[in-house]
């Protein structure tokens, strides 16, 4: 299993050029150059801008919209195997990518924000990967057969891509043509090459976009005409049978979990929500952002394997047809206090296991999921009774403990179950009984001050005072996840107000070394033997690729066994 | 395989005692000689919330969003 963030860049005016402000990509590029200076770092073999590092994990450059300004640095910790073990790679990813941002340029100060909303309704943020079971039996079928049958689609969609690349060149050669000509008829030709090529190449600046920004609004709108008929095709296959047991029986775990994972969310109306992006969902299946969606579960990985990887790489497309695949969860938030963040990823994977072991037959239901998300939010009573398919009522208290009762009751039947997964039961048990409590008397809430970051965060905003404006309030919400001394969890944490589970030497390891017995641990191996030497290293999450041309060899990560398993390890050359 | 959780400490047979040492969202064991208190914490947050908050909803505004 694996975290993915997406940090928010919050940067001030260039003090040495008023007025001028560097590009978010431009920053990505001074905070990598920093990160380098830290430990070892490679680029990544991938469409989007990044590099991996020594501990495996990786660091992108997510944008959607390059010449228009956007972009987040997006962190994902490395392939993990347990919470605790995930929590301590994603604080030291926070510590890693933040320490660089301080470290990156001291002319242009910018800190990151672990959040999922900013203060004018855009969405981004945590995602969740753990490897499950997509499909078994007759389903399992229907899946590979569906994916036989979208290839020929798959085909259309890159030929698609490959005739849209080929007008931006044809494009760009006339616009050139056209430049030349006129530019000695013009008295401000710097207006005509700004319409035409965009501000990297007149400015001289680098966004990550070689086009004007109405050049990149048209390629976007023809890019997602271009991947409708696959993405339709894509998402019907899987609504019939990819993940259905998770989609029926932990649904609405993962709609009530904002109670324990949610970092609580000012809207515009100054209305205080338990969580930030639960707000913004609206579907259950989807592909985060495509099609303006904004999924509980996301299928973005199957299309990018069809509709991109597998054409470099044609072992994507088996990888594809295997049963156990990628489930990854948009839902949660992304949090700053440490029990929330452990208990948004154990409860997960003890709900993940009692499904697949068949503990969580008769699981609740609700009627409808969407609109329960939507209750839940912004009942911060905790007493909304919601509506499950067999007509009874719960309240989201309620819906936990049930998956809470279920997985100690499969607990208790193994014979070989880690500590971690009682210390993950027991305190998911500790924390809903402080939550009932808070909910019957909200004076009692105390005791998770610091534990839980919607009551930490809606503690600070009562704090604030009654005479507080929306902008102040608001302010609260965003600041409390600013990855500096300056921000307000970690002001709480730097004088022992929150509560940890991982220690400060734990972090200082996962800055150092990748997760043993993982994809991870050869591919942290090879960036430290390889970086600093002189033969090329180009990295992703499944290869690692030494040198260059004929003699590149190609290491697949998925032939790595740990030294106690079978078949020891296998390296595959290209 | 029990659960798919693998844990870092030595594994156990049954649920711990209810009185087990458990490092459960401790809170620090002793914390740095200069820190302030909660009510003063607050009183710095509440202060720098009202500073400039216009321009720090602006400075961290994330235009389109993410994935």
């Amino acid at each position: 299993m694996g975290l993915e963030t997406e940090y928010a860049i919050r940067y001030q005016e260039c003090q040495t050029a008023p007025g001028v402000r560097p590009t978010r990509f431009e920053l990505y590029q001074r905070l990598i150059h920093a990160l380098r200076r830290k430990l070892p770092v490679v680029p990544a073999r991938h469409f989007k801008d990044g590099v991996f590092t020594a501990t495996g994990g990786a660091v992108w450059f997510e944008t959607e919209r390059p010449a228009a300004g956007s972009g987040l640095i997006e962190g994902a910790t490395p392939e993990c195997r347990g919470p605790r073990e995930v929590l301590r790679y994603q604080r030291a990813q926070d510590r890693l990518v933040s320490e660089a941002a301080a470290e990156a340029d001291a002319a242009v100060p910018f800190t990151l924000l672990k959040n999922d909303r900013d203060a004018f309704d855009n969405v981004y943020g945590a995602q969740e990967n753990y490897e499950v079971t997509l499909a078994s039996g007759w389903r399992l079928g229907v899946w590979r057969a569906g994916m036989l049958l979208l290839i020929p689609l798959a085909l259309l969609t890159w030929i698609g891509f490959l005739l849209l690349t080929g007008l931006m060149v044809v494009y760009l050669i006339l616009a050139g043509m056209f430049y030349v000509l006129l530019q000695p008829l013009l008295r401000q030709p710097q207006r005509l090459a700004l319409a035409l090529f965009g501000e990297d190449f007149v400015h001289g600046r680098d966004m990550g976009c070689i086009t004007p920004r109405w050049l990149e609004s048209v390629v976007q709108v023809v890019t997602r005409v271009l991947t409708v008929p696959l993405a339709v095709g894509l998402w019907g296959l899987a609504w019939c049978c990819a993940f259905v047991p998770q989609r029926r029986d932990m649904l609405a775990f993962l709609i009530s979990r904002a109670l324990l994972s949610g970092a609580g969310m000012v809207d515009r109306q100054g209305q205080f929500l338990l969580a930030d992006k639960a707000p913004a969902m609206n579907c259950v299946l989807g592909y985060g952002g495509l099609f303006g969606d904004r999924p509980i579960l996301t299928l973005g990985h199957f299309f990018k394997a069809l509709s991109a990887d597998a054409w470099f790489s044609p072992t994507e497309f088996r990888d594809v047809m295997r049963p156990r695949q990628r489930l990854q969860i948009g839902l949660g938030d992304s949090n700053m206090a440490e029990v929330a963040e452990y208990l948004r990823v154990g409860t997960t994977l003890l709900v993940l296991d009692a499904l697949e072991a068949g503990a969580l037959n008769g699981a609740p239901r609700l009627r409808r999921p969407l609109a329960a998300l939507q209750t839940i939010c912004r009942d911060t009573t905790l007493t909304a009774q919601l509506r499950l398919v067999d007509g009874t009522r719960m309240t989201a208290l309620d819906l936990q403990r049930t998956y809470l009762d279920a997985c100690r009751r499969y607990l208790n039947q193994q014979s070989d179950v880690p500590h971690d997964a009682w210390h993950v039961l027991r305190l998911w048990d500790e924390t809903l009984e402080q939550l009932e409590e808070a909910a019957a008397d909200p004076r009692s809430g105390a005791a998770l001050l610091g534990r839980i970051d919607w009551v930490t965060k809606r503690y600070l905003l009562q704090q604030a005072g009654e005479s507080a404006d929306w902008a102040s309030r608001k302010k609260i919400d965003i600041r409390y996840h600013e990855l500096s001394s300056e921000g307000y969890y970690q002001l709480l944490a730097d004088n022992g107000l929150t509560s940890t589970i991982v220690d400060d030497e734990e972090i200082e390891r996962s800055l150092r070394l990748p997760p043993a017995n993982t994809p991870a641990t050869m591919r942290g191996h090879y960036i430290r033997e390889f970086s600093q030497g002189d033969q090329a290293l180009a990295v992703n999450w499944k290869t690692v690729l030494i040198g260059q041309g004929r003699h590149a060899r190609l290491i697949r990560l998925s032939d790595y066994r740990p030294p106690d398993g079978p078949g020891g390890r296998r390296h595959a050359k290209a | 395989m029990a659960t798919r959780i693998h844990g870092d400490q030595p594994r156990a047979a049954q649920q711990p005692a209810a009185g087990s040492q458990a490092n459960v969202g401790s809170q620090a064991a002793a914390a740095p000689p200069d820190v302030q208190p909660l009510p003063e914490v607050l009183e710095r947050i509440r202060h720098d919330s009202r500073r400039d908050s216009r321009q720090y909803l602006d400075e961290s505004a994330v235009p389109f969003g993410g994935e």
